[in-house]
C-alpha cells in the first residue's frame, strides 16, 4: 500500500505524547534556564529525542514522564552547566500586585508591607529542594507523583516535604501577624 | 472532602486564606504557559511534517512507514543537530571523520580480499558504523556534566570491539583507567563510558573531543565528536 503524506500519522501520535507531558515538562525545564525562549527549545528538543524513539509507547505513564525528564536532564547540564536560574519574584512586584488587588489605605498597606517582606524572607531561607516542591505544586499544580518523578525522590516524601514546610511557614507567618518575635 | 480550614475560626480562617494566597504569590504560575505550549507543539508538528518526505523516499510502498531502523533514526536527529550553529563544528568534525573512517574501512575491505582471496567482497553487503547516541539522548553522545562526569556512547555493531581517547581543553589524553584497553560493544551494538573527568583545565572543560575507533570482522571504523560547553 501506497502511503501519501496524508496518511502519515505519527504527528498525531507524537502531538499526543508531546500535549501529555508538556505542561510538566516545560515547569521541570522553567526552573533551570534563564529564558522562556529557551525553556521553549529545550522542551522542543526533547520532544524531537521523544520522537527517534519508537519504544515509549511500551514505556508505563510514570517511565514516560522518568525518561522525558532524563533527557531533559542531560540536556539541562549540557547547556545550563554554570547556570542555577531561580525564578525570582521581588517584594515590589508582590507588594505591587497587592496594592492593586486590594486597594489598601496607605497604613494597611505599610502592615501589609512587613508582612509580605517577612514571608519573603522566609522563603529564601527555604531550600532549593522545599522551594521546587512548592513551585511545583503551588506554582504550576503538579501532582505529587510527578513531582516526585521530575525530582527523582519518593511520593511520600515530597508529601511530607510540601507538608511540613508549609505547615512551618503557616505557623510563622501566624506568628508574625500576632506580633510574635520570629527570628 | 471536608476543608481543614473550615475548623478554624473566622478571623483564622481569613489569616489562612491570606497566607495561602500571599505564598502562592512568590511561586506564581506561568501566565503565558498555554501559548508557549502551543507554540512548541506547532514547531514539534513542522519537524515531524519534515520527516516524512525523508521516510518515504525510496520506499513509496514500505507498509510501515512509522518504523525506522535505528540507524537512520540518528541519521534524522543528528540531521537535525547539525542545523543548530552551536554543533556546526561537531557535524563538521563528524564529516571529516566519516571519511577518514570510510576511507580506513575500504582500505582495510581491499587489503582484506587481496590476501584472503576473491570470497571477500570490497563492498561489504554490512559496512560496520559508528555513531555517537545515548540512548537516551539520541544523536547526543558526549557529555560532561557537572563538569567532572563524563560520558561517551556509541551505536555501533554487535560485539564490535570499542577503543576510544578522549582529550578535554586540548590538553593530554584522558588516562582514567575507564577509558583504556578494549572493551566490546553488546547483543545490540550499545557501549557507553561513563568515568571521571581528569580534566587538566579545572571544573569546566570547555572542549573536549572524543575519538573512538570500532573493529570487527577485518573491518575498522573511527569517529569523533566534539563537546563545546562553556
Amino acid at each position: 500500500m501506497h502511503h501519501h503524506p496524508t496518511d502519515f500519522q505519527p504527528s498525531q501520535a507524537d502531538a499526543s505524547l508531546y500535549d501529555h507531558y508538556a505542561q510538566r515538562l516545560f515547569a521541570y525545564v522553567r526552573l533551570s534556564v534563564p529564558s522562556h525562549q529557551d525553556a521553549e527549545d529545550l522542551v522542543l528538543d526533547v520532544f524531537l529525542a521523544a520522537l527517534e524513539q519508537d519504544n515509549l509507547s511500551w514505556l508505563s505513564e510514570k517511565q514516560q514522564l522518568a525518561w522525558l525528564r532524563r533527557v531533559a536532564y542531560h540536556k539541562l547540564m549540557d547547556r545550563y552547566r554554570r547556570a542555577s536560574h531561580r525564578p525570582v519574584v521581588s517584594l515590589e512586584q508582590v507588594l505591587e500586585t497587592i496594592q492593586l488587588e486590594e486597594a489598601l489605605t496607605p497604613e494597611l498597606l505599610l502592615e501589609r508591607r512587613e508582612e509580605i517582606a517577612w514571608l519573603a524572607s522566609a522563603v529564601n531561607r527555604l531550600s532549593p529542594l522545599q522551594r521546587q516542591v512548592l513551585q511545583f505544586h503551588l506554582g504550576d499544580g503538579l501532582r505529587f507523583a510527578d513531582i516526585a518523578i521530575l525530582l527523582e525522590k519518593r511520593e511520600e516524601a515530597v508529601r511530607k516535604l510540601y507538608s511540613r514546610t508549609l505547615a512551618q511557614l503557616r505557623t510563622l507567618y501566624h506568628q508574625q501577624e500576632k506580633g510574635v518575635v520570629v527570628s | 472532602m471536608t476543608d481543614v480550614s473550615e475548623n478554624l475560626t473566622s478571623p483564622d480562617k481569613r489569616s489562612s486564606e491570606r497566607f495561602l494566597r500571599d505564598l502562592h504569590r512568590f511561586f506564581p504560575a506561568d501566565q503565558e504557559q498555554a501559548e508557549r505550549i502551543n507554540r512548541v507543539r506547532t514547531r514539534l508538528l513542522a519537524h515531524a511534517a519534515q520527516k516524512l518526505p525523508v521516510q518515504s523516499e525510496g520506499s513509496p510502498s514500505a507498509p510501515e512507514p512509522v518504523q525506522h531502523n535505528a540507524v537512520s533514526q540518528r541519521r534524522s536527529a543528528l540531521k537535525r543537530h547539525t542545523q543548530s550553529p552551536a554543533l556546526g563544528t561537531i557535524a563538521a568534525v563528524l564529516v571529516v571523520a566519516l571519511l577518514i573512517g570510510a576511507f580506513l574501512a575500504v582500505f582495510s575491505s581491499v587489503r582484506q580480499s587481496s590476501t584472503a582471496g576473491p570470497s571477500k567482497s570490497v563492498t561489504s553487503a554490512h559496512p560496520l558504523t559508528l555513531t555517537f547516541s545515548c540512548y537516551d539522548s539520541p544523536g547526543m553522545g558526549f557529555f560532561v556534566l557537572g563538569g567532572s562526569q563524563g560520558r561517551v556512547c556509541v551505536q555501533t555493531a554487535p560485539k564490535a570491539q570499542l577503543r576510544i581517547v578522549v582529550t578535554l581543553c586540548n590538553g593530554p589524553a584522558d588516562s582514567s583507567p575507564v577509558l583504556k584497553g578494549t572493551v566490546r560493544a553488546d547483543e545490540s551494538g550499545y557501549y557507553e563510558w561513563n568515568w571521571r573527568v581528569h580534566s587538566p583545565c579545572g571544573p569546566h572543560p570547555g572542549r573536549g573531543t572524543a575519538m573512538v575507533t570500532a573493529q570487527l570482522d577485518g573491518q575498522f571504523i573511527s569517529q569523533s565528536t566534539s563537546f563545546f560547553g562553556d
